[in-house]
């Protein structure tokens, strides 16, 4: 009998103190697990999506709400700038890619974004596309939509279907639905993992055709500010009619190093406000995420001391209950380094059961919860991705469970067998 | 080669609360069955820790095959132990978490003196040669006392020991089935050709070996009481 199958054999001989040591340690390494990668996949993942477009110009306001509205459909809109600020961007020789859309409507509170077709032929900082058709194709008509994955799996809407969209980015009981324009479905993307799962995507020409006919119906809609509206088709700024506007621009610079350049140049000489998205999402993780994050970090920083403790304790108690079983094995002839290493080897499969448990139970619960978080937020957790310090920190619990398989092993030989074997359990 | 087994001198040991045990002079020869006897807290099982390792006296030697065992450090002490001594308690000591053939099979991983791929079946053999061979991969706690006894009298024998201690071995047990484990002890002693050292209270038993050792005046109060 090797010394790894009797500690083993030790630990499947008491259970229940074994499932419930083992339990303890993968409560407080799930704990680990879940805060550190959220954290990282929240952080990662919103920075990923602000290095889509190097630029995003709108209507004065918040640049922070400007990105959030524009680049994770989080917020409302600032207002909407006109159409020749988007033409003229577009043949800007500093701008690689310029995408306009117009955002006003909603089924069911996902957001219908009015795009240009070239919109589809986005691509990441890696050149990949961000946007696949998983089915259909994209749209020809004027009011053919395309939906993003969560969009489709959360609306049952299928190709072919039908809808109307309602006025606002949000539902709001009582709010008419635009029945005289309804939408068809053409098409679905597949899961990207960013904001642009949860939005319709619509051709501009059918966000303008709604908005003409609700200023014919409303009048002027001149002055109708960004809150009035939910982020509506607002014409604040330098907007005339429903056609004339988009709600903002997004650039992707030929040379990033240029967009100082052009924000002050847009700055300057247009009533359009320029927002650097990479820039705007790290003064918010700098003012208000980051406080946060420490505050996680400290969370986690805690539940790493409590689950060292708790390892630490656990197999102390447990092989203090083996006392008499060391002293047995002493009186049948164990060397030093055969009860050392047995102790050591129990406590090291109980850490490692432990470790393992929680990582699976962390990361599997991360797998079921990145749906709801991804539907919710639109932001896309890698459940499975461990880092560096995830990593450091459970060998941190795996090292300290193990010494503290040393301690009953050291105590033993600090007494007489003879006492443990008369006074043991 | 010596023929004394064990050889204690001007031993003295501390039990505590001051009590002591004084030992000036004990002679057991190889191959010799004796009892010590004495009335409880008289030190008797002291006497088989000295002998044993298990307990280092204050002075004095404690020659175990011509070793001295009190100059042992507690490592080599345990390593000289499963090396030559088997040793039967009173309460058995056998590992729960294991079957009787491990238990038999633990006395030879550590013990160390046969061979790795001797260890199987010299563990089946002395099982049994105790009369337990149906019982092999019972665990203690399905087994009746009589039957702990029989392994751990077995796991004593795993090492070919040239000296067994048995620290009240029929002293849990039922008159009838002490009467067997006696007898199986006497036995695997005579067979082994191991000396037996055998703490009990029951004269009747130690009337039945070839010495007796009385050892009701061993320790000593610091008042000087006996």
């Amino acid at each position: 009998m090797n010394l790894a199958r009797i500690a083993w054999r030790y630990l499947w001989s008491r259970p229940l103190i074994t499932v419930a040591a083992v339990t303890g340690i993968a409560l407080g390494v799930a704990l680990i697990c879940t805060v550190l990668t959220l954290r990282r996949e929240t952080e990662s993942s919103l920075k990923r999506e602000a290095g889509l477009f190097d630029m995003v110009v709108g209507a004065k306001g918040s640049p922070l709400q400007l990105v959030l509205s524009t680049v994770y459909h989080l917020d409302v809109p600032t207002g909407n700038i006109p159409v020749a600020r988007y033409n003229a961007l577009k043949t800007d020789p500093q701008v690689a890619a310029a995408y306009a859309i117009g955002m006003g409507d909603n089924y069911k509170n996902f957001r219908i974004v009015g795009i240009e077709p070239d919109y589809f032929g986005l691509k990441d900082g890696r050149g990949m596309p961000v946007l696949e058709m998983a089915q259909g194709e994209i749209f020809k008509d004027a009011f053919d939509v395309v939906l993003g994955s969560s969009v489709a799996a959360q609306t049952g809407l299928k190709l072919g279907a039908t809808f109307a969209g309602t006025h606002g980015l949000v539902s709001v009981a009582g709010s008419a639905p635009h029945d005289e324009f309804p939408y068809r479905v053409t098409g679905i993307l597949k899961p990207s993992g960013t904001a642009q799962d949860r939005a319709i995507f619509a051709p501009m020409e059918s966000i303008w055709r709604i908005h003409e006919k609700e200023e014919t119906e409303h009048g002027a809609i001149k002055g109708v500010t960004a809150a009035e509206n939910q982020g509506g088709t607002s014409t604040k700024g330098e907007g005339k009619g429903a056609r004339d506007q988009v709600t903002a621009v997004l650039l992707q610079m030929k040379n990033r190093g240029m967009r100082i350049w052009l924000a002050d140049k847009i700055r300057n000489n247009t009533e359009s406000m320029p927002a650097v998205p990479i820039e705007e999402i790290l003064r918010l993780y700098q003012n208000v995420l980051t406080p946060m994050q420490q505050a996680l970090l400290a969370v986690a920083a805690l539940v790493v001391i409590v689950s060292v403790l708790t390892v630490m304790t656990t197999l102390y108690q447990a092989a203090e209950r083996r006392r008499k079983d060391i002293a047995i094995i002493r009186t049948l002839g164990g060397r030093p380094h055969e009860i050392f290493t047995l102790s050591v080897a129990e406590a090291m499969l109980l850490s490692l059961t432990g470790i393992v448990s929680g990582a699976l139970l962390g990361h599997g619960g991360l797998v079921l919860a990145s749906h709801y978080l991804q539907e919710r937020s639109g932001i896309s957790v890698g459940a499975w991705s461990m880092d560096g310090l995830e990593i450091l920190l459970l060998t941190v619990v795996f090292f300290c469970g193990s010494v503290a398989g040393l301690v009953p092993a050291v105590v033993s030989y600090r007494r007489s067998p003879a006492g443990d074997l008369h006074g043991g359990s | 080669m010596s023929t004394i087994a064990v050889q204690m001198s001007n031993v003295q040991a501390t039990l505590g609360s001051g009590v002591r045990l004084t030992l000036p002079q004990f002679d057991v020869q190889q191959g010799e069955a004796m009892a010590i006897t004495g009335p409880s807290g008289c030190g008797k099982s002291t006497l088989l820790n000295l002998v044993s390792g298990l307990r280092r006296p204050d002075s004095g030697i404690v020659s175990v095959l011509g070793t001295d065992v009190a100059a042992l450090k507690p490592a080599q002490a345990d390593r000289f132990r499963g090396a030559h001594i088997g040793f039967i308690h009173q309460s058995f000591h056998l590992l729960e978490a294991f079957t009787a053939l491990e238990n038999v099979l633990l006395g030879l991983r550590f013990g160390g003196a046969v061979e790795h791929k001797l260890w199987k079946s010299k563990a089946q053999e002395l099982l049994a040669r105790v009369g337990l061979s149906h019982r092999l991969n019972s665990r203690p706690a399905s087994l009746s006392v009589g039957e702990r006894q029989r392994v751990a009298i077995a796991r004593a024998l795993a090492n070919n020991p040239r000296l067994l201690l048995a620290d009240e071995p029929t002293g849990a047990l039922d008159p009838k089935t002490a009467e067997d484990i006696f007898a199986l002890l006497l036995e695997v002693a005579r067979e082994h050709g191991c000396a037996l050292l055998l703490v009990t209270h029951d004269h009747g038993l130690a009337n039945r070996l070839t010495s007796n050792f009385d050892a009701s005046h061993l320790v000593t109060t610091p008042g000087g009481a006996a």
